[in-house]
């Protein structure tokens, strides 16, 4: 609303909200820096941006007070550090197996993956058993249920099968 | 950060501006999208790619942060929604303490009850620490007029936010 | 005795060798023997059925049906009459302990009846929780398998007490049952489905062999084809992506943090598994690995660079992974598509692509995550070369039914009713009949183990 506002009043609105801290920023300041260094070393300098990345990683790692500036002799102030050889070695990619024949995991591989590949070279008797496959019936099992109704389980009838019962009650 | 000529990018700049101004910039691009952190990345990386200092360098920020973010959530209201495992919904505005006499939460749905041009010259004004003549080039609007608009939310915030004896009346969009 | 000479031994050395070679390339090849007898077709023809017809069916989820009977399955907790199930299932007809079988089938009469329960019905819903992605546990299948059985055996014994009417109703239960477990979208449940169908047909040829049988040439021609169609799981695998992250389904239009895109990658790893083979998959290892190759790809597509530039490196590595993706799956896929006969060339091709894709980074997820499709599409022709070839039998057991006379000489004599091609060749079985014995078989695929080849002698009694 327009007009005359009790300025004392909203002085102490914004004391009061100025209290407030804004939530954290939620920021990657290495990623921030990392990019920040990739961007400020790639360019019109013309750098390869194989280059410019380990320039820009060199950059990070050096840490603060590195001046980063787009000139041609950039590459030759980044040291001789080989970052490349353990960089490339970290990731090993995992070598073809047909299916069925996965290598070892000190971490298992996701379940269904698992499962469903095995099945597709084994067949279905690469299925669990039924005791691994999670035995009893989670919540309770059905002689509980019918414990709670009052009605032990030895008492509960069961469906005879009669040899030549012939069609079910189906037809 | 003092007004000032020119000064190239380092790292130091970098770190120095991101500590002082990252939660406040992230709060001002929270009002317009959903990935503030995005957002407010993005506005460092381009000043960083500039290559060059910008004078006073914080009212440029909130101006690329207030482009870029309304551009953002522009582009996600076309998109399919979906539901992010990793993504933060209804993140939190401001740090959560008990002892203020002002609720975060309180605070933070007042601000958003309030009309944009009111929420955003408050936020960037208490928070940021903008003068009225950095915002009005933010927004793109004279001095005088965001200096109204400042003091009609202000308003509006004490209405909303005035509670009897100890309880807080909030009203929740 | 006049000693051998030296060209004798040699002979008879190398007819040893010759007799011993073909002895083993004979015990490779699985043989199913068929005794059967001549059988008119049914009157009316459809009389005998092996897959309810959808009137027949009761309005419903049978998967709801299905899962209580796994659940009265585990409940029972006797996994040595289980046990006896599976032995059984391998044993002939006539060696079958009668009453021990009986007693099982009595203890499971519970279960047996909700498995029919929830055959009939018309439709399936397995309602999985698909958003667990590949981590999803489905414990009821181990116990689907051993409901077939328990099926299976129920049948076998109807048609050793020569109840084939009630023999031909728990195959058609049976089928149904295979079917609705097929429907499950993901390509596990489609193999399952086909193997419960394939322990229908065991006790199928079980029936065709009993004396005056039914002929079942009609009821076997009416199964659907496929019977257990993989496609819907496959695609859903392969485009769909159905087991990634859902953030690299689409990288391009999400708006993610870079340490919210470093999550991504994270759960990407554990889909995978870490270990020493596949090394360490942390998110910064993976961006600078591949993030150079990644930006050129997608500078190539024509993304502008500055657009680039502000995307985080592992949003780039993302599209790139998805393209390398899609490129392969698409070009595995399309073969799926074909008829199995032009396309086997092509889905042998397959492993090739997927050899390939380990070379390149953007290929690095093919390696890991995609189903040997050539084998899941051997698999399904496999089963429907198993139908057909029965189809074969029972004409033959129509034609003798109608001429009065033996085994024909060549599947061409065969009138009455049309004789099956073999589905894996688009081409007729081979066939030969020699000392009042058919054999009908089919060339070893080459992508077939032994155990996968087909060969039936059949044998006609009176």
């Amino acid at each position: 609303m327009h007009g005359a506002h009790n300025e004392e009043e909203l002085r102490d609105v914004e004391r009061s909200l100025a209290r407030l801290r804004p939530a954290a920023a939620g920021i990657d300041r290495d990623e921030l820096m990392f990019r920040a260094g990739q961007a400020a070393a790639t360019g019109r300098a013309g750098l390869a941006p194989g280059v410019a990345v380990l320039v820009a990683l060199v950059a990070s790692l050096a840490g603060a007070g590195t001046t980063w500036l787009a000139r041609p002799a950039a590459p030759e102030r980044i040291v001789q550090v080989t970052v490349e050889k353990p960089v490339l070695r970290v990731v090993e990619l995992a070598p073809i197996m047909p299916a069925g024949e996965r290598p070892e995991r000190s971490v298992a591989r996701a379940d269904y993956l698992e499962l469903r590949d095995r099945v597709l070279a084994e067949g279905m008797d690469a299925l669990p058993s039924l005791g691994s496959a999670g035995g009893a019936a989670p919540g309770g099992t059905i002689d509980d249920l019918w414990r709670d109704l009052g009605i032990p389980p030895r008492h509960r009838a069961r469906k005879a099968w009669a040899p030549s019962a012939g069609r079910s009650a189906q037809s | 950060m003092a007004a000032g000529k020119s000064k190239p990018i380092d790292a130091q700049l970098l770190s120095r501006l991101l500590d002082e101004h990252g939660r406040a910039l992230t709060l001002f691009a929270r009002q317009y999208c959903d990935s503030p952190e995005d957002v407010v990345q993005y506005a460092f990386l381009k000043l960083v790619r500039s290559r060059q200092g910008h004078g006073n360098m914080v009212p440029w920020l909130y101006r690329v942060v207030r482009n870029r973010a309304i551009s953002v959530a522009r582009s996600s209201a076309r998109r399919q929604r979906r539901e992010l495992r990793v993504a933060r919904r209804d993140e939190p505005w401001f740090e959560r303490d008990y002892a203020e006499e002002v609720d975060a939460r309180a605070a933070a749905d007042a601000l958003k009850a309030l009309p944009e041009p009111q929420r955003e010259i408050i936020i960037a004004h208490i928070w940021g620490g903008l003068t009225f003549e950095q915002i009005g080039q933010v927004v793109g609007c004279s001095s005088s007029t965001a200096h109204r608009h400042y003091s009609d939310g202000l308003s509006s915030l004490r209405e909303r936010l005035r509670s009897p004896c100890t309880e807080h009346t909030t009203k929740k969009n | 005795m006049r000693k051998a000479t030296p060209m004798a031994v040699l002979a008879f050395l190398a007819a040893c060798l010759c007799a011993t070679a073909t002895a083993q390339e004979q015990e490779q090849v699985a043989v199913r023997r068929l005794a059967v007898r001549p059988a008119a077709e049914p009157v009316p023809a459809m009389r005998y059925r092996l897959m309810p017809t959808f009137h027949e069916r009761e309005p419903g989820n049978a998967a709801t049906v299905l899962k209580t009977a796994a659940l009265m399955l585990v409940e029972h907790r006797d996994k040595e009459a289980l046990d006896k199930v599976a032995k059984w299932g391998g044993m002939p007809l006539e060696q079958l302990p009668r009453e021990e079988v009986q007693s099982v089938l009595s203890q499971f009469a519970d279960v047996l009846r909700y498995v029919e329960l929830g055959a009939w019905r018309e439709r399936c819903d397995w309602d999985w929780p698909l958003q667990e992605g590949a981590a999803m546990l489905l414990p009821d299948l181990a116990a689907y398998r051993n409901m077939a059985r328990l099926l299976a055996l129920k049948a076998r014994m109807q048609i050793l007490e020569h109840d084939y009417d009630g023999a031909i109703h728990t195959l058609e239960t049976g089928f149904a049952f295979a079917s609705h477990v097929a429907e499950g979208r993901i390509l596990i449940n489609g193999l399952v489905g086909s193997a419960i169908a394939s322990l229908m047909l065991d006790a199928t040829g079980d029936l065709m062999q009993a004396p005056d049988a039914p002929s079942l040439y009609w009821a076997l021609t009416a199964l659907p084809r496929p019977l257990v169609d993989l496609r819907q799981a496959i695609e859903f695998e392969l485009t769909g992506m159905a087991f990634w992250p859902k953030e690299l389904r689409k990288p391009e239009q999400m708006y993610l943090s870079p340490r919210q895109w470093a999550e991504v990658f994270r759960s990407l790893g554990n889909l995978v598994g870490e270990g020493s083979r596949s090394g360490s998959l942390s998110p910064t290892a993976i961006a600078l690995v591949t993030y150079t190759d990644a930006k050129r790809h997608l500078l190539e597509k024509g993304r502008p660079p500055e657009e680039l530039e502000a995307m985080p490196v592992l949003q780039v590595v993302a599209i790139y992974l998805r393209d390398g993706w899609r490129l392969r799956a698409d070009e595995a896929l399309k073969w799926w598509y074909a008829p199995y006969p032009q396309a086997r060339a092509g889905l042998d091709a397959i492993e090739r692509v997927v050899a390939e894709a380990r070379k390149d980074k953007s290929g690095w997820l093919v390696a890991l995550l995609m189903p040997a499709l050539q084998r899941a599409r051997f698999h399904q022709m496999r089963f429907e070369r198993r139908i057909a070839g029965l189809r074969a039998v029972e004409a033959m057991r129509v034609h003798a039914g109608v001429t009065g006379a033996g085994l024909p000489a060549r599947l061409e004599e065969i009138e009455r009713v049309p004789v099956p091609l073999n589905p894996m060749r688009g081409e007729p079985f081979e066939y030969e009949l020699r000392d009042g014995r058919a054999v009908l078989s089919a060339p070893l695929e080459p992508d077939g183990r032994p155990e996968d080849a087909f060969r039936y002698e059949i044998e006609l009694v009176r």
